[in-house]
């Protein structure tokens, strides 16, 4: 058994996002003939293919054969398809529940078209558990899993987990699951934060003595840091280890059974190759100690740390994106010859 | 040298805007005169969705220009479609079927008679897609001092 490997395309948005890469060039690089990872997860609403918003997600014959094409040619599966949470199509009102409910059915449909694996959504209301639980036949018939992120601010014991822990155990049915997400395992700031921070005009001293509090678990507060002769800039720093979490990485097992798909969010990797904001160590421990055999898809978001203006700072995704991966087979590799 | 690198050259993105994707947000290629029939009609350029998908058009909250801190008339703004079609901001609420894609540079165009006259000028853009986690408040801000 062993973990599998995948990339979230979402890792590579600013090569997207400035026109360097398209869909294509993003499934190419993270193939066979670049880095070689097994898997590929895909947000659509963020890389469209072709016919998609003019047939409403009804896709063509020819565009699922070019598309399982491109995947066979670089040695991919279509493992998650990351669906965005439809609510608020339109800016001056929520959908109602039977809107979305045939709009999630259509986007399964087209999860499924694609030969997707999982369709990793997420629960951000409580309407939601009942949208989604309505949505399990039509998965389970499709062979696909409704996965649901467990995201930060929310962690493995906050009440949206538990209460589709619930429905997943009440129906029984292996359509209905979690993505668990590794950012719940948060320690203390990115290393991209940090140096965000820094260029904002932060002071290295300041940022070390809130880190250091947050870590001994007594946390310093706006005032605080404003005592300490801090900016905004460092205060910036409490706004942003106030909305982190730290589960404790053995209540992974909870959910484990019921996942097939993590997401190993990171935010930099460093020169020694780890990513030390997040327990990626206790993590993968548990995932050898259990036995799960499931895949792991490498979510880079840093980048977006260096989209401030005038900062000329590049970060290769591509390159991040293989340390991550070298870094889950070290601690795989560490935790199987313990 | 054609007119678009001349304006490229004193074309500076303002640090008092504040956005996701913030240095994407408005495109490099700046803003030029919008030519119609041979005419100047006024002026256009390009923004860059302020999230990391795309949305339709009637996800778009609060889209406003400004143009050397005079608020452009809502009316007077003109949406470019990939495809051609136009729409005005009291038609995009409507607008379900279009996309403001990720990455898209969303085609902006300003009726003003003439375009704008010789010399600097400063753009402002501020955006807000409804998005069901984002704070109401939440506004992205791009600012681009230039000159055409």
């Amino acid at each position: 058994m062993s973990i599998k490997s995948c990339v979230s395309l979402y890792s590579l948005q600013e090569d997207y996002l400035s026109g360097k890469r398209d869909l294509r060039s993003c499934i190419e690089a993270m193939g066979k003939n670049g880095i070689g990872v097994d898997a590929i997860e895909l947000l659509p609403d963020q890389m469209p293919l072709p016919g998609m918003r003019e047939n409403d997600r009804v896709l063509s014959m020819e565009v699922v054969d070019q598309w399982n094409e491109l995947l066979e040619k670089n040695g991919v599966i279509a493992q998650s398809y990351g669906a965005k949470v439809f609510t608020t199509n339109y800016a001056n009102r929520q959908l109602t529940m039977k809107e979305l409910i045939d709009i999630v059915q259509k986007d399964i449909k087209m999860a499924a078209q694609l030969g997707f694996r999982v369709y990793r959504t997420g629960i951000l209301r409580k309407e939601d558990i009942a949208l989604l639980t309505e949505c399990i036949p039509l998965a389970e018939d499709l062979n696909i899993q409704i996965g649901c992120e467990i995201h930060t601010p929310r962690g493995i014991h906050t009440w949206y987990t538990q209460e589709w822990l619930e429905v997943i155990q009440k129906t029984g049915s292996p359509a209905a699951g979690f993505v668990p997400d590794f950012a719940i395992f948060s320690k203390g700031l990115s290393e991209s934060a940090y140096k965000r921070i820094l260029r904002d005009g932060g002071h290295a001293e300041i940022l070390d003595k809130i880190s250091e509090a947050h870590a001994a678990g007594e946390p310093l507060s706006v005032e605080d840091v404003k005592k300490m002769g801090g900016n905004a800039a460092d205060c910036s720093a409490v706004g942003r280890l106030g909305a982190l979490i730290y589960d404790d990485p053995e209540w992974l097992r909870e959910v484990l059974p019921y996942s097939k798909h993590i997401h190993g969010k990171f935010y930099e990797i460093n020169k020694d190759g780890f990513e030390k904001s997040i327990d990626y160590e206790n993590a993968i421990r548990v995932l050898v100690e259990t036995g799960w055999d499931g895949y792991i898809s490498s979510e880079y978001e840093g980048q977006r740390d260096y989209f401030d203006i005038g900062c000329d700072i590049y970060m290769d995704p591509v390159e991040q994106v293989a340390a991550h991966q070298k870094m889950i087979r070290y601690f795989e590799n560490k935790a199987k010859n313990k | 040298m054609d007119k678009m690198e001349a304006n490229k050259k004193n074309h500076i993105f303002s640090k008092e805007g504040s956005a996701m994707n913030a240095k994407y947000m408005i495109d490099p290629s700046g803003v030029k005169q919008y030519v119609c029939d041979n005419t100047i009609k006024g002026y256009e350029f390009g923004v860059k969705i302020p999230y990391y998908m795309g949305v339709p058009l009637s996800q778009i909250d609060l889209y406003k220009v400004y143009m050397d801190g005079t608020e452009v008339d809502p009316e007077d703004i003109r949406l470019i479609m990939k495809t051609g079609e136009e729409f005005k901001m009291s038609e995009i609420l409507t607008v379900g079927t279009y996309f403001w894609e990720y990455g898209e540079s969303l085609r902006t165009v300003v009726l003003k008679e003439g375009g704008l006259p010789k010399g600097e000028h400063e753009l402002k853009v501020e955006v807000r897609i409804a998005v069901f986690y984002f704070p109401k408040d939440t506004l992205n801000t791009a600012i681009l001092k230039f000159e055409i």
